[in-house]
């Protein structure tokens, strides 16, 4: 049976799983700036690729509080689809490991790992209802 | 004085009953005549007359024996009787006994007389004199001996007050010295003390040098801890990359499909290994960090104890300190004590001599108090002898201002004549004055008389006074006096029997209690009868005093 | 200003403005009225349609920058006025458009 590979990320006391698909990369440590007048969702633009990169807060994303200090690791991730693709950053406190899912996993949006339920995140659709 | 009146007494004695027997044989004889008349016997009458002549001529032979005695008759009698009178101290009736001699004996003997009267006036005035310088010595003798006395009373407080000093003196050095070994002790405590001070700091100074080797080597650890926990930091830093590395390597595996599989699982056992190494590394930092609170702890600690090193060490400097103050002003002392210790000694080497002066000087004080009382006795010894002296002077009856005996002839013949004239006491013109008032004018003539008293012949005191400064502590010694019968006196005695006046010798006075002399006199009518005995005490003391 | 983009710091981010949208530069001491926290730089820049904006500091003037316009998931996101997204030397600027004069400090 076919599964699909995710990547577990943990997002305060949460855990996501990216489809690894839509990772482009995970770095820690980048130069972020911040963006004053900027909203909550954004941690700051940083540079990927030579590329500008926007760095979004997966918690805050996800619904979570977000904390109170800046996500150390940044899920380089496409998000959206087709054409209007785009690499954003996604900022987590930690990248955990690349895991197999069930493909359904998606539709249903919550899996479970290790007996812990996580919250699987739909790139394309991320950020686009907000 | 006493011989002159034997030998007058024998002779009386002698020559009456003699004169009764011839009388007695005179008388019998003419009796015997006249009885032998009627018997007509002629050779009886011849016996009878012859005895009656024969009695006759006796009785003028012992008259004439007796005249021839007598001194009133016969030149050679006359000259035995000035002779007398000298042997009997009547240098007057001696005069007047030579001025009946013939002309050229009279001259000489009257001469000799004159002469020796002189010489026993000068007698009189040197005796008296002599006893006044007696006197004056013996009172000198008296004051020096006080004096001395007193000045060996001085000399002893002074001797007292110096030995006193010097055991005060040697209690100071004794009680000097023993302070001194008292300070050396404590010197030598302090010394110890100061030894045992400095040892402290000097362990404290060691500790202090543990303490800040033992920081040392903490911060050496500190220091290695943090270079450890850089390089876990390190290999934290790297375990993280590497864990995101083999995360991307299997995302890309999986991007990679079927062919990335392989290298999927080794992305995954690096990651494994990653995740290990930071398991590990963080086991090793908390291992670190608490050793590394451990230190701190220790070093927290070490610093503490260093401080309190510290503290007990300048604690220590201060007591070192003080200790020094304290040794110093304990030397101070201790050199105060050797001085006072010296001096004290000094002084009292110096209060010895002193005391040994001062002892010497007490000896020859009361050698001298000794000497002063035994001149005192001496002196005492010369003024009786003085005294006597005197008193042997005036037994001369001389016509002199001085005489004693001449004082009281004087006052005796001034006494009335008759008992009742004596007893009437008023002065009878030309009959003499009456008793009480010729004693008290007596009395109260002369200051060395003490009393008198008039009695008559059968010892009844018909007056008597005495000396005015007396009077009162003796008024019932007076009364008695006047009530007393005086007749057993030998004073009385003698002065009835002798036309002289008698002198007694020293007694003391009841009344002062100083030696007085009894002059004595019987004052006889024209007959020759005693009518009174004028008597007075002369206190010799005062008599001597006077006129000098 | 016309042509290229006037490159700015503002806030520890570069901006990037449409130099013709810029009529002049100049020293200030007080900042208007502070709807985005400025930095305080003390520069003022005068813009086209009388707003003024308050930068740390004014780099350069870039004559061309490969812009990517900001899509729908991104613009919620970034201050009002911001047109897109740039790099330059290696950093991130934001493009600042005024067109709707919305941008005022």
């Amino acid at each position: 049976m076919s599964t699909t590979p995710y990547l577990l990320v943990r997002c305060g006391e949460k855990v996501a799983a990216l489809p690894a698909a839509a990772v482009r990369r995970v770095v820690r440590g980048t130069r972020l700036h911040p963006l004053p007048g900027a909203g909550p969702g954004l941690i700051g633009l940083a540079e990927f690729a030579g590329e500008p990169l926007a760095v979004l807060d997966l918690a805050q994303l996800l619904g979570e509080e977000r904390g109170s200090s800046r996500p150390p690791v940044t899920v380089v991730t496409w998000l959206g689809s087709g054409e209007e693709r785009e690499l954003v950053g996604l900022g987590v406190d930690d990248a955990i490991e690349v895991v197999e899912l069930d493909p359904s996993a998606l539709a249903l949006g919550t899996a479970l790992v290790g007996g812990r339920p996580v919250a699987v995140v739909d790139t394309e659709r991320l950020g686009v209802e907000a | 004085m006493s011989r002159a009146y034997a030998n007058r007494t024998e002779s009386t004695s002698l020559t009456a009953p003699a004169l009764l027997f011839v009388a007695a044989w005179a008388a019998g004889g003419w009796l015997l005549a006249g009885a032998s008349r009627a018997a007509a016997t002629p050779l009886l009458q011849v016996i009878f007359h012859v005895l009656a002549i024969g009695g006759a001529a006796l009785l003028l032979f012992f008259e004439l024996s007796a005249r021839a005695s007598d001194p009133r008759s016969g030149l050679r009698a006359r000259l035995i009787g000035v002779f007398r009178q000298l042997g009997g101290g009547d240098l007057i009736g001696a005069g007047e006994l030579a001025r009946t001699l013939d002309a050229d004996l009279a001259a000489g003997v009257g001469r000799a007389v004159a002469g020796l009267a002189t010489r026993v006036e000068q007698l009189q005035a040197n005796s008296h004199s002599v006893a006044g310088a007696a006197e004056g010595v013996e009172r000198g003798s008296t004051v020096l001996a006080a004096s001395s006395a007193q000045q060996a009373a001085a000399a002893g407080e002074v001797t007292a007050a110096m030995e006193e000093l010097s055991r005060t003196a040697a209690e100071i050095s004794e009680h000097a010295e023993r302070q001194n070994q008292l300070v050396l002790t404590a010197e030598g405590e302090g010394a110890a003390g100061a030894s045992a001070v400095a040892e402290a700091v000097e362990g404290v100074g060691a500790v202090e040098r543990r303490i800040a080797d033992v920081t040392m080597r903490a911060d050496t650890l500190g220091t290695r801890s943090r270079e450890i926990f850089r390089v876990l930091e390190l290999i934290s830093d790297i375990a993280q990359e590497t864990h995101l590395l083999s995360l991307n390597a299997a995302l890309e595996a999986s991007a990679a499909g079927g062919r990335g599989r392989r290298f999927a699982v080794v992305a995954g056992e690096v990651r494994v290994l990653a995740e290990r190494v930071r398991d590990s590394v963080a086991s090793v930092r908390s291992q670190i960090e608490e050793f590394a609170s451990a230190i701190r702890s220790t070093v927290v600690a070490t610093e503490e104890g260093g401080k309190e090193a510290a503290r007990v060490l300048e604690e220590a400097r201060a007591a070192t300190g003080a200790l020094g103050i304290l040794r110093a002003s304990l030397r101070e002392s201790s050199e105060a004590a050797r001085q006072i210790s010296s001096v004290t000694r000094q002084q009292t080497s110096a209060t010895e001599e002193v005391l040994s002066t001062l002892r010497e000087l007490h000896q020859v004080v009361e050698r001298m108090s000794r000497d002063l009382s035994q001149l005192s006795a001496t002196s005492g010894r010369l003024r009786t002898i003085g005294l006597d002296l005197e008193l042997l002077a005036q037994t001369f009856r001389l016509d002199s201002p001085r005489s004693l005996k001449r004082m009281v002839h004087e006052w005796a013949a001034r006494l009335a004549g008759t008992p009742a004239a004596m007893a009437a006491g008023a002065a009878l013109a030309g009959g003499g004055a009456g008793a009480q008032e010729l004693i008290d004018e007596l009395v109260g003539a002369a200051p060395f008389v003490e009393c008198g008293c008039i009695v008559d012949p059968r010892g009844k005191v018909l007056a008597t006074q005495i000396a005015r400064d007396l009077r009162e502590s003796n008024a019932e010694a007076l009364q008695e006096l006047r009530r007393r019968n005086l007749s057993d006196r030998v004073w009385f005695k003698k002065a009835l029997e002798s036309t002289r006046a008698v002198v007694t010798p020293p007694e003391l006075s009841v009344m002062s209690g100083q030696p007085c002399i009894m002059i004595a006199v019987a004052r006889r009518d024209a007959a020759g009868q005693p009518v009174a005995v004028v008597e007075f005490d002369v206190n010799v003391r005062h008599w001597t005093e006077i006129g000098t | 200003m016309t042509g290229g983009f006037l490159i700015v710091r503002r806030g520890g981010t570069l901006w990037g403005l449409p130099a013709d949208q810029v009529s002049g530069i100049q020293r200030t001491e007080t900042v208007e009225k502070p709807e985005v926290p400025a930095a305080g730089g003390g520069i003022e820049l005068r813009l086209a349609g009388g707003g003024r904006l308050a930068v740390d500091a004014v780099l350069t003037l870039a004559a061309e920058l490969a812009v990517r316009p900001l899509s729908a998931r991104l613009r919620p996101h970034l201050p009002a006025g911001s047109a897109g997204l740039a790099l330059l030397a290696g950093e991130p600027l934001v493009l600042m458009t005024l067109a709707d004069r919305v941008l005022h400090d």
